[in-house]
C-alpha cells in the first residue's frame, strides 16, 4: 500500500522548498538565537542592572556593545529586553489562547443563549481599545506601587502584569471568532455526527474531535500575533505607560537613546534592530506555517 | 412485539413537511430494506430515530419506540445512552466518516470508551479483535493506522467495526455501499449480513438499490416522497410489485436481457409544492381519476400492502 503523508484537506503539508528555503531557515536560526541571548545574555558585562559606570563607552571586549546613559552594560540589558518581550508576548499569547479557545468552543458547541452571551462580549470586548486600556492599567499601577513584596507586587511593580493584562483581554476576541467559526464548519462534518451518533458528549466532540482540527490554525495566527504583541509592549513601554525602570524593555530603551540620538546614533540603533528583525521573523515562521496548511498555496 | 417500532412519524425542516405519516417495524435479528430515490426521506428517517436531525428539524407527530421504550421526547442525556450502545449507525461515505487525524484504533475504542467504561488500553485491544472479525487484514497493524492509509473499503470495514462495536440491538445502514466500488458492495453486504447473525442484531438497510436490499432483507419499505409508498416481505414486494413507482425501480434495474436500460420519467417531487392526491401520480403510467385523491395503504396480501388506488380497487373487488 502506498503510504501518503497526509489526510486530504485537513493537517500539516509537507513542503519542498526553492530558493525560498532561506527565509524560514534564517528567521528560525534568529529566533532561536534571540531565546538563547535571552536565558544567558542578561549577566554579560556586568549584567542588565550592574553597576552604574561611564556613559556611553564604544564596544569592547568587557562591553560587547558599550554601556548606555548610565553607563550599564548595553547588550545585557537589551537581552533582558529579549527575556521581557518573549516572556510578555507568550505570557499573552497563553492567555488569549486559552480563553478564546476555550469561550470560541462553548460557543459552537453550547446553546442558544451560552452562544448569544459569549459572541456578544466578545463584540463588545473587540471594540475596546487596549492603549486606552494600557493607560488605565498604568494609573492604576501608580496608585498601588510598592504595596506588595512579593513576586505579584513585583510584576505589578515592574510594569509587567499590567502590559500583560491590556494586550490580553483586547486580543482574545479574535482567537474567540476564529475558533467559533472554524468549530461550526468542522462541527458538520461526518466523522464528528458519527461520533455523535456513536454516544458522544459534546465536550468530547469539542476537544477530541474539533481542537486537534483548529490547533494548527490557532498556532499559525499565534505566531504572527506574538509579532503584534510584542509590538504593543513596546509601544506602551516607549511611551512610559509599560514597563518601568530599571527594567529594560527595547521600547523605553528606544525612547531613553532618542535623547542622545544626534550624538549616539548606534544606541537607538540596536534595540531598534532587535524589535524589527524580532517581529520580521515572527511573521516568516507564522507565514510558513500557514501556508503549510494551506494546500493550494503549498502544492505550486 | 417489534424490536424497533416507527408508527405515523412525521418530520419537518423549517416548516416543511419532509416525512408524512412514515410508519414500519423491525424484528429482533430481521433485516428491513428502505429503498427510495434521492430526497425522499430515507436519511432523514435515520436522523429522526437517532434525535440528530438538521438545524430546524422537528419531529412534527409520530412514535418511536424501542423496545417498549418511546425515544420521542427522550432527553439529550438519555438518549446518549441510547446511540452508539442500542442504536448504532454506519454512514455512507467511508471517507468522511472517520476523522482523518486520528488512528482507527481510537476511532473504534471511542464507543466502548463511552459505553463500556474501558480504558484507552482495553478499548484498544478490543479494537484489533473487532478488525479481525470485520476482515480488515492485519489487524494488529492496522489498528494504528490513519485513515488516509486505508483503502476505501477496508475504511468502510472500520466504520462497521465502529457500529457493532458495543453489540447494538439495532444497526441503521445509510447506503452502506453507496461510496464503494461495485465489486466492494457486494463484500460490505455480506459483511453485515454474517456479522448481524452472527450477533443477532436487527439491520435497518437503506439503498436505492432495490435488487441488492431484496437479496439481503426480509421485509421492504418503499419511500416516496416522505411516504411509505410500498412495504411487505422481501419477496412478494419484488415478485409481485403493485405500486407503479417499486415496479418502475425494479425495472430499471439492469438484467442482461434488455437491451436498452427502462427509466422513470420525470424527477421526484420538491417538498413544499406537493400538490393533494397521490405524489408519484405526474410520473405514473397508470395514472387515473382517482389519483387526485391520497391514497392510503392498502392490504394486498399477506403482510403486504401498497399505496396506490390501481391495487386499492383489485384488492376490493
Amino acid at each position: 500500500m502506498t503510504k501518503t503523508s497526509n489526510p486530504p484537506g485537513i493537517g500539516w503539508t509537507k513542503r519542498r522548498y526553492g530558493f525560498s528555503e532561506i527565509f524560514i531557515w534564517i528567521p528560525r536560526a534568529y529566533l532561536v538565537l534571540l531565546v538563547l541571548i535571552a536565558i544567558f545574555g542578561t549577566s554579560v558585562g556586568g549584567g542588565w542592572n550592574g553597576n552604574i559606570g561611564k556613559p556611553y563607552v564604544s564596544s569592547s571586549s568587557s562591553h560587547w556593545l558599550g554601556t548606555d546613559a548610565l553607563g550599564r552594560d548595553e547588550f545585557a540589558r537589551l537581552a533582558y529586553g529579549a527575556r521581557i518581550s518573549l516572556g510578555i508576548g507568550l505570557s499573552s499569547l497563553a492567555i488569549c489562547v486559552i480563553i478564546g479557545v476555550g469561550l470560541g468552543l462553548a460557543a459552537a458547541f453550547g446553546g442558544k443563549w451560552v452562544r448569544g452571551i459569549i459572541m456578544r462580549f466578545t463584540d463588545v470586548m473587540f471594540s475596546f481599545p487596549d492603549v486606552l486600556l494600557a493607560i488605565l492599567l498604568a494609573g492604576i499601577l501608580m496608585a498601588h506601587s510598592s504595596s506588595d513584596t512579593g513576586l505579584l507586587g513585583q510584576l505589578m511593580d515592574s510594569g509587567i502584569l499590567p502590559v500583560v493584562v491590556a494586550i490580553s483581554v483586547t486580543s482574545w476576541p479574535s482567537y474567540c471568532r476564529l475558533t467559533y467559526t472554524q468549530s461550526l464548519a468542522i462541527k458538520e462534518l461526518d466523522f464528528v455526527e458519527a461520533s455523535r451518533a456513536m454516544g458522544a458528549k459534546r465536550s468530547y466532540l469539542a476537544f477530541r474531535h474539533v481542537l486537534p482540527q483548529i490547533a494548527p490554525m490557532i498556532v499559525a495566527v499565534g505566531m504572527v500575533d506574538l509579532g503584534g504583541f510584542i509590538l504593543a509592549e513596546s509601544a506602551f513601554s516607549f511611551l512610559g505607560i509599560g514597563i518601568m525602570p530599571p527594567v529594560p524593555s527595547w521600547g523605553s530603551m528606544i525612547n531613553t537613546a532618542r535623547d542622545a540620538m544626534s550624538s549616539y546614533p548606534l544606541w537607538l540603533l540596536w534595540p531598534c534592530l532587535f524589535l524589527s528583525v524580532t517581529i520580521i521573523a515572527l511573521n516568516f515562521v507564522g507565514d510558513d506555517i500557514r501556508n503549510r496548511l494551506d494546500k493550494r498555496s503549498s502544492q505550486k | 412485539m417489534p424490536l424497533l417500532e416507527v408508527k405515523n412519524l412525521c418530520v419537518s425542516i423549517n416548516g416543511t413537511e419532509i416525512l408524512r405519516s412514515v410508519s414500519f417495524s423491525l424484528d429482533k435479528g430481521k433485516t428491513l430494506g428502505i429503498v427510495g430515490e434521492s430526497g425522499c426521506g430515507k436519511s432523514m428517517t435515520t436522523y429522526a430515530i437517532m434525535n440528530m436531525l438538521p438545524k430546524g428539524g422537528l419531529i412534527t407527530s409520530g412514535s418511536i419506540v424501542l423496545d417498549g421504550q418511546e425515544l420521542i421526547g427522550l432527553k439529550e442525556r438519555d438518549y446518549r445512552q441510547i446511540r452508539g450502545k442500542r442504536v448504532a449507525l454506519v454512514m455512507q461515505d467511508p471517507f468522511t466518516s472517520l476523522n482523518p487525524m486520528m488512528k482507527v484504533g481510537s476511532q473504534i475504542a471511542e464507543s466502548l470508551m463511552i459505553h463500556q467504561s474501558m480504558s484507552r488500553k482495553q478499548g484498544w485491544l478490543r479494537a484489533i479483535e473487532l478488525l479481525q472479525s470485520v476482515g480488515v487484514p492485519g489487524p494488529g497493524s492496522a489498528v494504528s493506522k490513519y485513515p488516509h492509509e486505508m483503502s476505501g473499503g477496508q475504511r468502510q470495514r472500520v466504520v462497521i467495526a465502529m457500529a457493532f462495536a458495543c453489540n447494538p440491538e439495532v444497526l441503521i445502514a445509510d447506503e452502506p455501499t453507496t461510496a464503494l466500488d461495485v465489486t466492494l458492495q457486494a463484500q460490505i453486504l455480506r459483511l453485515i449480513k454474517d456479522l448481524q447473525e452472527q450477533s443477532g442484531t436487527a439491520v435497518m438497510m437503506i439503498s436505492h438499490d432495490i435488487q441488492a436490499i431484496g437479496s439481503i432483507s426480509h421485509d421492504v419499505s418503499v419511500f416516496y416522497a416522505g411516504r411509505v409508498v410500498e412495504s411487505g416481505s422481501a419477496e412478494s414486494v419484488l415478485r409481485h410489485a403493485q405500486m407503479p413507482y417499486t415496479q418502475a425501480l425494479l425495472s430499471a434495474m439492469p438484467s442482461g436481457k434488455q437491451a436498452k436500460l427502462a427509466v422513470i420519467p420525470g424527477q421526484p417531487p420538491r417538498f413544499g409544492d406537493l400538490g393533494a392526491g397521490c405524489a408519484f401520480a405526474p410520473r405514473c403510467q397508470y395514472r387515473f381519476d382517482k389519483c387526485q385523491e391520497d391514497p392510503s395503504l392498502f392490504a394486498v396480501g399477506e403482510n403486504h400492502s401498497s399505496a396506490c388506488w390501481k391495487s386499492g380497487q383489485e384488492a376490493r373487488v
